[in-house]
């Protein structure tokens, strides 16, 4: 008979804590760190990522996170340069997000997620220069496109296909456009699905077709009626908000945009900040000016963290100021649209 | 204390002390106990009486000078001024003195000798202290005398234990008598320490002399060798090892006065290398390092100097950097690193030691040292040219951004701290400071708003919101009140539970509030607008989140603000419903109070709206109300809306004529606003009551009538003194205060006029006399506008007194035209005082219309022809030059015709200057022709022609003919003779005219019969 092998307890439970405490990443620890629309964070290593979800493993589970719901992803050890390319991509500074790219030395980039993070800033800052300032849009378009066959399974996969059908409608090619955004579709999550519909009444919102984009974004609406995807759901109502500002109906816009507002967490500094844009032009419509003027101010005050509605409230608040006789305050929106978003479409429609 | 207690009973040791009889006083225990009570004037005292008291042993009255001496230093040490310190350290002198005269043992007058010296050191520093505060500039010479005493004292205590030690055994076994033996070690220990001091005294009377003198450096460099010596021989003993480092510490000190800096770093290094154990030794350590930096400083060694600095530092002891020595190292610290940062050219380098030396001079410049002031100084230096490095755009992080954010207000409070000192100690120093503010006001807004745009979600809710509410108050205080709002609205709403919340709310209501007011176009569409849900949305919510708080009292207030705007009484009223009771006469008061506002603004619209009236009395009503439960609870606080509410009653009483009533409310003892005033309670605080108190209170004295006119200049007198101490933007708030009281009596005078209540209007215009009298005086610092409109108030005063009372009119037209007077020729003298060169031009008319007035028509007369010699065409002036001749015709009838005709004429043109009635009834004739606003020249010429006519006839048929002539062709010319003014005024004289003729007077119907 075999003597039964003694197990010191306090040898095994240290062996289980080391093993439990390894596999766990801790705060402040090098893990890969997923940034959710909401502001969130979620950290842990990334076992797998597709075009629609992102496995992320926590030490005692993995979660599987929508594509629709990441902001952005910082990997672990990526090159700080990468970091800040990001943080420039997403204030704004395409110019400054490209130059930090260069700054990257290659053989130091091991991960292929990281890589294909590196590509997608590279072809988008690209596309958003090109986009602003109406130049080599073609050249742009082909990067994005370049980016999305490369990397079928990158977690920008849909963005690229939006972001060239962007550049599209920046060359008016509207029909081409609706064809790239509705390929968006395809998609298995619930949110990117809406979004292609939403961005196919934006681009109609854009050809100034309001009543076109308006059912548009009712049949959104109606779609989504029991679906996923609230923050969707919120962007066309804001879409619906904008063109019934257009179409003679601003008292119904203004009270639709203010319920969004009041509907959306303080957080959601995307929605929020979409939501004063929608707002804004509903004043604007109604000819409430000063209360445009508080509107769009909101988002300078509270959401800089969204260049593209930034510099769009930025381009509304310069005639606003003016009209108050605020020309001090009107001269500071000009400079900072200048300065901080000079390749943006908005300061080039104020440079024409 | 427990040090000198032990001293007590080794000097009585000393003496051999036996344990007093029960028949004797414990002396040495009582005043022990005196000291540890704090009491040490009643232990002297006790001395004092003991000295020759036989209730003490002999020996305890012995030793009772140098107790006594002991005593004096512990009280100089407490003397908060350096002259008490002075004069106890003398009197400890003396006491010292006198024992080590009648002392005999040598150990005892050592121990005199020791503090003897310790007090002479003592006094020589308070020398010196009190001249750099007087500066009498003789310091030097009295502290050196001062300084040498002590060394002389230091000697002779050297000597005294040097002959108590030998008399001590060579050889003391020390198990067999440890107390023998511990009692030699303290006197070697004394006899080195009196070495240490005489060397140190040295040190001391070298800095008298001028720094590298001969006399000073012989001096410094004998110190510094005897010094040596000391740590030489003793720094391995066992009894002198301490005594031997101090020495190697003041010989290092010697070298740095010397400025030999590379011998004092040699030197000193034996101290900062010794293991700091003892406090003491701590505190040494980091003197040394001070000094050590020091030199290094002087050598150019700075890197080398902050490394030495930083292991002070970050070895420092809880509590001990901010003790003196650590705040030098730390002070000298920075100075290293922002020499550092001059030289290096890498910019992120640069930046560092910028932030790096800023950081050391903040921590220094918010403790109290002698290093502070010049710390803060350097801080402010830094901070500023510390922005041209610091690119915004560079800040990554948010840590790093709020940081720098944070800096910038550490700054701003500084300088603004600065500010309020310069501004009465130093205002040369003011246009600098101003600088820093603002340049410290954009930093800190720049970095925080870079804070929030490069915030991360692991980053500290705590301090993301305090970047916010920091954001907030910066611009509410820089009048961007939209944006203000924006943030603080955003904060407290979200983040309620954050500490800053409800300020952000108090902040964000505020700042609401005043956008709402700022609104274009009516209240009722600002009601509705963005800005007014927001505000509503947040008081609501405030009102709901901290209620029964100041917060939500003022919340409510807003909420019934908007409703009455909306016009919405139901709405309003019923907000107050949901005020808990113990609130509701403060919110009661709110309604009334804005309701009464309302009303105001409306009524002071150009056309109100005819509900105005309902909503005047609603208000009253409501203020009455509310008043009375006020007044009625004699438990309920009398706040800032309760004495508001009343005071708008006072006035509505005014508006009403109600001037007792008025009286009443305004003195009555719980909520009347001169009562309260005169209690200075804090309900009459706020900005602007105690101004519209004192205005409603003189109207109402002063429309009360003669009886209660006495009261009114009390007040203006109280009024007058309480202001006369402060500064001009006081004084010239108080003559606004006169102004609107003057308008609004000028408004009651005019109604009284009307309503044709003279008796009251003879009362009501002599309190305005003399009110207009007392403006006319304060006013003559004013603006134009103001003196201008004491000089029409007064003129218009007399012209409608003109014909109640001569002799007052006669009285008020002097007045009037001796400020008239140095009005225009403020206005000749000093260029932009009046607004417009047509401002002075009637002015000036004016002047020449009080001459007239007074009589003195040539010189009225001399000054038209002045105008008119520079603008011939000035109708106005024309006109009342012809009036002036009219008016000279009653006492010298030849004007009559200069009246009609002209006069004053020009030698080159053989033209009359002054037109006359005819040619200016010519002239406007033919301008009515283009442009019908000279038809009333016109009418009013021809009047006023055919007018003096009459006047002149007295008994001349033929000038009563020409002036019915005159009418007559106006008639034919005009049946309507320009509307029904003139018309009735041409009927009139016609009548006249025609019963002189002894015609009927039938007026203009003859000339309509005849057409």
């Amino acid at each position: 008979m075999n003597k039964p092998t003694t197990i010191n307890p306090a040898i095994l439970l240290g062996a289980i804590l080391t093993t439990a405490l390894s596999a766990l990443p801790l705060a402040g620890q090098s893990a890969d760190r997923v940034r959710l629309v909401d502001g969130s964070l979620q950290r842990g290593n990334i076992e797998k990522v597709t075009a629609d979800e992102i496995s992320l493993d926590k030490g005692t589970r993995t979660e599987s996170i929508s594509v629709g719901m990441v902001r952005d992803i910082r990997f672990q050890g990526e090159p700080t340069e990468l970091t800040q390319a990001r943080l420039q991509y997403q204030l704004g500074n395409y110019k400054q997000a490209l130059q930090s790219l260069e700054e990257i030395s290659a053989p130091s980039v091991s991960r292929k997620e990281i890589t294909a993070d590196m590509e997608y800033y590279r072809s988008a800052a690209q596309a958003r220069i090109a986009i602003g300032t109406k130049a080599e849009l073609r050249d742009a378009g082909r990067a994005v496109q370049g980016f999305a066959s490369q990397n079928p399974d990158s977690y920008h996969y849909y963005s690229a296909l939006e972001l060239m059908g962007d550049v599209l409608v920046a060359m008016d090619d509207f029909d081409k456009a609706a064809q790239q955004y509705a390929l968006l579709s395809r998609s298995q999550s619930p949110e990117i699905q809406l979004r292609a519909q939403i961005l196919r009444g934006q681009a109609l919102m854009a050809q100034g077709d309001y009543q076109a984009a308006l059912t548009e974004f009712d049949s959104v609406l109606r779609d989504a009626s029991g679906q996923d995807g609230d923050r969707q759901i919120q962007r066309a109502q804001m879409g619906r908000a904008r063109c019934l500002a257009h179409t003679n109906r601003a008292d119904e816009a203004i009270d639709l945009a203010t319920k969004i507002i009041e509907e959306t967490a303080p957080e959601e500094t995307s929605l929020q900040a979409e939501a004063h844009l929608a707002l804004g032009h509903c004043y604007l419509g109604a000819g409430q000016k000063m209360d445009a003027l508080l509107a769009f101010l909101y988002i300078d005050v509270l959401c800089r963290t969204e260049p593209a509605a930034h510099a769009e409230a930025l381009y509304h608040l310069i005639p606003l100021y003016a009209e108050i006789g605020r020309e001090d305050q009107a001269r500071a929106a000009r400079n900072m649209l200048e300065e901080q978003y000079p390749q943006d479409a908005w300061t080039q429609k104020l440079l024409n | 204390m427990r040090q000198k207690s032990v001293r007590v009973c080794l000097l009585l040791a000393g003496l051999g002390f036996a344990l007093p009889s029960p028949a004797v006083e414990d002396g040495a225990g009582f005043v022990d106990e005196l000291r540890q009570r704090g009491l040490e004037s009643l232990a002297a005292e006790y001395l004092e009486a003991r000295q020759n008291s036989p209730l003490v042993t002999p020996e305890f009255r012995n030793a009772i000078p140098y107790e006594k001496g002991l005593l004096l230093i512990e009280l100089a040490q407490r003397a908060p001024t350096v002259k008490e310190k002075v004069s106890y350290l003398e009197e400890a002198q003396a006491a010292l003195n006198d024992f080590t005269e009648s002392a005999d043992s040598p150990e005892l007058v050592g121990n005199a000798l020791l503090e003897l010296g310790r007090v002479q050191v003592g006094l020589g520093t308070a020398i010196q202290l009190a001249d750099a505060i007087e500066g009498n500039g003789n310091s030097k010479l009295d502290a050196r005398e001062m300084f040498e005493q002590a060394k002389d004292s230091f000697s002779k205590a050297e000597a005294s234990y040097d002959d108590a030690r030998q008399a001590f055994p060579k050889n003391i076994d020390a198990a067999a008598e440890p107390e023998l033996f511990e009692r030699r070690k303290l006197v070697r220990l004394r006899w080195l320490e009196s070495r240490l001091l005489l060397w140190q005294a040295e040190i001391e009377i070298a800095q008298t002399f001028l720094a590298g003198s001969a006399e000073f450096r012989t001096r410094l460099q004998t110190a510094a060798t005897e010094l040596s010596q000391l740590f030489d021989k003793y720094a391995r003993n066992a009894t002198g090892g301490q005594i031997a480092l101090h020495a190697r510490f003041h010989e290092g000190r010697c070298y740095h006065l010397l400025e030999e800096n590379e011998k004092a770093i040699e030197v000193l290094q034996d101290v900062t290398e010794v293991t700091a154990r003892s406090p003491g030794n701590r505190m040494l350590v980091a003197k040394a390092i001070a000094i050590a930096m020091q030199a290094r400083i002087n050598l150019g060694q700075l890197a080398e100097t902050v490394e030495l600095a930083d292991v002070c530092i970050e070895s420092a002891r809880a509590g001990e950097d901010r003790q003196l020595a650590w705040l030098h190292v730390r002070y000298l610290r920075g100075q290293a690193e922002a020499a550092l940062a001059e030289q290096t050219s890498d910019r992120n380098q640069k930046s560092r030691m910028r932030r790096s030396a800023g950081e050391d001079f903040r921590f220094v410049s918010r403790v109290p040292s002698p290093y502070r002031s010049e710390a803060q100084q350097r801080y402010l230096e830094l901070a500023k040219v510390g922005d041209a490095i610091q690119s915004v755009d560079n800040v990554g992080s948010f840590q790093e951004a709020f940081e720098l954010g944070q800096e910038a207000i550490d700054q701003l409070r500084a300088a603004r701290t600065a500010l309020k000192y310069s501004q009465s100690n130093a205002p040369q120093n003011v246009p600098e400071i101003e600088e820093t503010i603002d340049s410290a006001t954009t930093d800190a807004r720049r970095y925080l708003q870079r804070a929030l745009l490069v915030v991360d979600a692991d980053d500290p809710l705590e301090e993301i919101n305090l970047a916010r509410y920091y954001l907030s108050v910066l611009d509410y205080e820089g009048g961007e009140l939209m944006r203000a709002a924006i943030m603080a609205d955003f904060l407290a709403r979200n983040y309620p539970d954050d500490q800053r919340a409800s300020l952000a709310a108090k902040l964000a209501l505020a700042a609401w509030q005043q956008v709402i007011a700022k609104l274009p176009g009516q209240a009722s569409a600002a009601s509705e607008s963005f800005a007014a849900r927001q505000l509503e949305g947040l008081a609501t919510f405030v009102t709901r989140r901290w209620p029964n708080t100041e917060e939500a009292a003022a919340a409510t207030g807003q909420l019934i603000n908007l409703a009455i705007q909306r016009g919405d009484l139901q709405e309003a009223e019923a907000f107050l419903e949901s005020v808990p009771a113990q609130q509701r006469i403060e919110a009661q008061c709110r309604l009334a109070n804005a309701l009464w506002s309302e009303y105001l603004r409306q009524n002071s619209a150009e056309e109100p709206s005819p509900d105005v009236q309902q909503l005047r009395d609603k208000s009253v009503q409501m203020l009455r109300a509310s008043v009375d439960s006020a007044q009625q609870e004699a438990n309920s606080p009398v706040t800032a809306q309760v004495a508001t509410a009343a005071l708008f009653l006072a006035q509505a009483s005014i508006e009403k004529g109600q001037y007792d009533a008025a009286l009443e409310n305004l003195q009555h003892d719980r909520t009347g606003a001169l009562t309260l005033l005169e209690g200075n309670a804090s309900a009459a605080q706020g900005q602007g009551f105690a101004e519209s108190a004192y205005r409603v209170a003189l109207q109402a004295y002063i429309l009360a009538g003669d009886a209660q006119s006495e009261r009114a200049f009390q007040i203006m007198d109280q009024l007058e003194a309480s202001y006369s101490q402060r500064d001009q933007e006081s004084q010239r708030r108080l003559t606004k205060i006169y102004l609107g009281l003057g308008l609004d009596l000028q408004k009651r005078l005019q109604s009284l006029i009307e309503e044709q209540r003279m008796q009251e209007y003879a009362g009501a215009s002599q309190t305005f006399e003399e009110f207009l009298s007392r403006l006319a005086e304060r006013s003559q610092q004013e603006g134009w506008a103001v003196r201008n409109w004491v000089v029409e108030a007064q003129m218009e005063l007399a012209d409608t007194l003109a014909d109640l009372d001569q002799n007052r009119a006669q009285q008020l037209y002097r007045q009037a035209l001796a400020s008239n007077q140095q009005l225009v020729q403020q206005a000749q003298q000093t260029e932009g005082y009046a607004p417009s060169a047509n401002a002075i031009l009637a002015a000036r008319q004016r002047q020449g219309e009080l001459l007239a007035s007074t009589g003195q028509f040539r010189e009225a007369m001399d000054e038209f022809t002045v105008i008119l010699g520079e603008k011939p065409t000035a109708l106005d002036v024309q006109r009342a030059a012809a009036k002036t001749y009219q008016q000279w015709g009653r006492k010298d009838p030849r004007r009559y015709e200069n009246a009609i005709r002209g006069g004053r004429r020009e030698r080159s043109t053989g033209q009359n200057r002054i037109w006359g009635w005819a040619k200016l009834g010519n002239i406007a004739a033919r301008a009515a022709r283009k442009d019908a606003k000279y038809r009333n020249y016109y009418f009013e010429a021809w009047y006023n022609a055919a007018y003096t006519r009459y006047l002149a006839a007295d008994q001349d048929k033929e000038q009563l003919e020409q002036a019915k002539a005159t009418i007559r062709t106006m008639y034919q010319l005009d049946e309507k003779l320009g509307g029904q003014d003139w018309y009735g005024q041409y009927e009139e004289l016609l009548k006249k005219i025609q019963s002189k003729l002894s015609q009927s007077p039938v007026g203009l119907a003859e000339f309509a019969t005849a057409s």
